[in-house]
């Protein structure tokens, strides 16, 4: 293995195969917030909140569902590219956060949200001024756990032809060139920790802000 | 219709084939978390009243979590005398578990009441004693929370693990998405669901049979993965 | 039976000592109560008896032993302890709980059985009921109950005691308190025990210790804590409603006046007109056959109905009656309830023992102030 040939591939491929990973992850986590929000915030509403307990165990167990198999799912469905890519990592992302938001909402202080009620807010009113900002930042915590997620399955989206930085690796693998499988691998941790970093400022910020 | 004919005709058609990949996957997995539960439970007994090393040994776990399991799985290979290796696919499932286990071990080995601590030193009961009979009975449902997240994370990293030489269902969707044959891809995706859901059952079961009366919660077992 | 010398105890980084050179014996078979504010060093001095907290200077003995040189869980099965907040073991039954300690110590099964059940029996707890039971679902006082039980298990001499009523609800409290009193008359253990509440070290205690900012203020018991307080620390400690505290301590029989003159029902009214002719003579015990004390005749009453025949409608009978573990509290609030200014005493044959009236009560206690005010004239005499 030749470490000239490690800085080499990174020099010629890395750039554009991080900006192709990194777009994949941003677009799916866009979606994903987007979906992810209204229906956890929707299934803490009645009559949905009755079945909360179930629809918590749901997501939990949705969650375990192999990253492999929801990428490879899409394929039959939708065909190969970045399209059905971004379906398959947007539906994965969306399963931490709708779960934390309902566990969020689930969890705060009945008394809190009964002092809102007594003092003649109104539902929208204690949603939005009451139960969102409390519940902040166990949503972002979820964001970063998809994040996260999402960093590492868009690896897996080379296999269903949406590049990015499982293309070295899988290459690599393929060829048997440990040069390639490392510098993919290294690439790929290297977002993955810096984002992970970032985002875990974010939330101990939004932690003291909103006083988690 | 003529679809969902062809995922049934492929499953039936390969049940030994099929059998044959669940045992592998079965194998990897029992031989990864016998292993993780040794390591990560011994590890946060011997952390778990020194906070610094805890903080550091729980740094190190939540920054191997947050690396793509692809990539571990690419360093490990390129690891002289690993390479296309178990070895290397059992060492990615124990680092991976280390953060879920060592984590919940580590916790609730120190959330145990302090009066119940007191009141077992009061009687005359040495550390090794409170340790055992106490402490890691009282933290049970949450350790194995911990090694039931484990468990489920790596039934589906152990899927990837096809990409470095194991033969488990993870080949059914490997060879499915290379030879564009959406009904192994279908078979292997529900396939490896189930197992995830059965495993998943099976460690709830196990912990209800081996957790106290008396300290069961009612409101079922509370889930070691919030984050 | 403790004997604790000149006992430190010095945390790092703080000013004063938490404990400080502290001296003091407890006898066999007494309680001894450690009281004062929070952060008077009670709670230190108890856990270093049993080395949860290790002095920094001093020694301890029990039973004759330096307790510094011996190892602390072998020194630990043989003190029982109970906590506050009673320490059970949640995932352990009520009957493994109890028998942590003779487990501990490798008694036969049979054993562990044996004593587990009648521990249950001696707390009041239905062994067949509760043994089963996990903490969880037992009440507040059940649960200390348990606790005390535990700690008692291996029937040590010595048990220590850190506010072990102190989580429960009054009620419970005092139910606890007059069911461990008795207990103790039984099983006679030597006890140290801690609380922030001077009520309870009153009642509790054979001997109470005072304690303040790491240092024993007074060592007595609770008859001169109340009646002779060491210093103005103490008289404020214990409080302006000292008399109150007094009733709360001393036993009906203190004040009972036995060998009173009654008459059997049957009597004659010449014996009765006898005994009222006497101006002084209002009232009149009567008494059955059988020696049993069926209540009292009031002479304005029985001048109303004072027919022959019909003098026993007169008699009146007694509300309710005393036992002699009563306080003179007890007693008080039994006539105030009762709007009547003496009740009798029985025994637990319901045997008359005596009487004891409102009047008799108050006299005591002024006398017993007067006393004690005079006394401390002489010794400032004295002084000048």
């Amino acid at each position: 293995m030749g470490v000239e040939r490690l800085f080499v591939i990174i020099q010629e491929q890395g750039i554009s195969l991080i900006q192709r990973h990194l777009y994949l992850v941003f677009v799916s986590l866009f979606f994903a917030i987007i979906i992810a929000l209204p229906i956890g915030i929707l299934v803490t509403r009645p009559p949905f909140n009755r079945k909360i307990n179930q629809i918590l165990s749901f997501l939990n167990t949705a969650q375990g569902v192999p990253s492999l198999a929801v990428v490879a799912i899409f394929l039959p469905l939708m065909g190969v590219g970045v399209r059905p890519a971004i379906f398959a990592l947007s539906i994965y992302a969306l399963l931490p956060i709708a779960r934390n938001t309902v566990a969020a909402i689930k969890g705060l202080d009945p008394d809190v949200l009964e002092a809102a009620k007594g003092m003649g807010l109104s539902k929208k009113e204690v949603l939005l001024k009451v139960e969102l900002p409390l519940a902040t930042p166990i949503i972002v915590a979820g964001i970063q756990t998809a994040t996260i997620f999402t960093v590492g399955t868009a690896t897996i989206a080379h296999l269903i032809g949406a590049g990015g930085l499982g293309r070295l690796i899988f290459t690599g693998i393929a060829m048997n060139s440990p040069e390639f499988i490392l510098a993919g691998s290294l690439m790929a941790a290297a977002i993955a920790i810096t984002l992970d970093q970032l985002l875990g400022l974010f939330q101990r910020r939004v932690k003291r802000k909103f006083g988690g | 219709m003529t679809e969902l004919r062809r995922v049934f005709n492929y499953f039936t058609n390969n049940l030994d084939r099929i059998s044959g990949y669940m045992l592998e996957h079965l194998i990897l997995i029992v031989i990864a978390i016998a292993l993780s539960i040794g390591l990560w439970v011994s590890l946060g007994i011997l952390v778990r009243s020194n906070k610094k090393a805890a903080d550091s040994v729980l740094g190190l776990g939540s920054l191997i979590m947050a690396i793509p399991s692809v990539a571990i799985y690419g360093i490990l290979v390129s690891i002289p005398g690993l390479g296309l290796s178990r070895q290397s696919a059992v060492i990615a499932l124990v680092l991976y578990s280390m953060l879920p286990i060592l984590r919940n071990v580590y916790v609730s080995l120190n959330e145990v009441d302090k009066s119940i601590l007191e009141a077992a030193k009061g009687m005359g009961m040495s550390d090794r004693q409170i340790l055992r009979k106490v402490q890691l009975p009282l933290a049970l449902p949450v350790i194995l929370a911990g090694v039931r997240v484990a468990t489920v994370m790596m039934v589906g990293i152990g899927t990837l693990a096809v990409y470095i030489g194991e033969r488990n269902l993870g080949v059914l969707i490997e060879q499915g998405l290379k030879r564009s044959r959406s009904d192994m891809i279908i078979v292997g995706a529900i396939l490896v669901t189930v197992f995830v859901v059965v495993i998943d059952f099976f460690i709830g079961w196990l912990e209800s049979a081996a957790v106290s009366e008396g300290i069961k919660s009612d409101e079922g077992s509370k889930a070691g993965g919030e984050n | 039976m403790i004997k604790i010398e000149e006992v430190t105890k010095k945390y790092p980084g703080m000013e004063r000592p938490a404990v400080d050179k502290l001296s003091l014996n407890i006898e066999e078979g007494e309680i001894c109560v450690f009281v004062g504010p929070s952060g008077c060093g009670k709670t230190t001095t108890l856990k270093m008896i049993n080395l949860i907290i290790e002095p920094s200077g001093g020694k301890i003995f029990v039973n004759g032993e330096n307790i510094l040189e011996q190892n602390a869980n072998e020194l630990r099965k043989k003190i029982g302890y109970v906590i506050q907040k009673t320490g059970l073991f949640p995932h352990y039954s009520v009957f493994d709980n109890i028998a942590v300690v003779p487990n501990l110590l490798g008694w036969e099964e049979e054993r562990v059985e044996k004593r587990v059940v009648e521990l249950l029996k001696m707390m009041n707890l239905d062994p067949d009921e509760n043994r089963n039971k996990f903490p969880k679902a037992l009440s507040g006082g059940q649960s200390q109950r348990v606790g005390v039980a535990r700690a008692m298990a291996a029937d040590p001499p010595v048990m220590l005691m850190d506010e072990p009523f102190g989580a429960v609800d009054p009620i419970t409290r005092n139910q606890l308190q007059n069911e461990f009193l008795k207990l103790q008359q039984k099983v006679k253990k030597t006890i140290c025990f801690v609380t922030h509440d001077i009520d309870e070290a009153i009642k509790m205690g054979d001997k109470i210790a005072i304690l303040d900012q790491g240092k024993l203020v007074q060592y007595d018991t609770p008859e001169n804590i109340l009646f002779n307080p060491a210093n103005e620390f103490v008289e404020e400690f214990v409080g302006s409603d000292r008399s109150l505290k007094v009733l709360n301590l001393l036993r009906v029989t203190t004040v009972m006046r036995k060998n009173i003159k009654r008459i059997k029902e049957k009597a004659g009214i010449d014996e009765i007109n006898k005994y009222f002719s006497h101006p002084e003579k209002n009232r009149i015990l009567i008494e059955n056959d059988e020696n049993h004390v069926v209540g009292y005749l009031a002479k304005e009453e029985y001048h109303k109905i004072s027919t022959a025949k019909g003098w026993n409608k007169a008699i009146r009978i007694f509300p309710t009656s005393l036992n002699k573990h009563n306080t003179l509290k007890d007693a008080m609030s039994d006539m105030l309830q009762h709007n009547i200014a003496a009740l009798p005493v029985m025994d637990e044959e319901d045997k008359f023992m005596g009487i004891v009236s409102f009047r008799d009560i108050q006299s005591y206690i002024g006398e017993a102030y007067e006393e004690n005010e005079n006394e401390k004239e002489l010794d400032e005499n004295e002084v000048l």
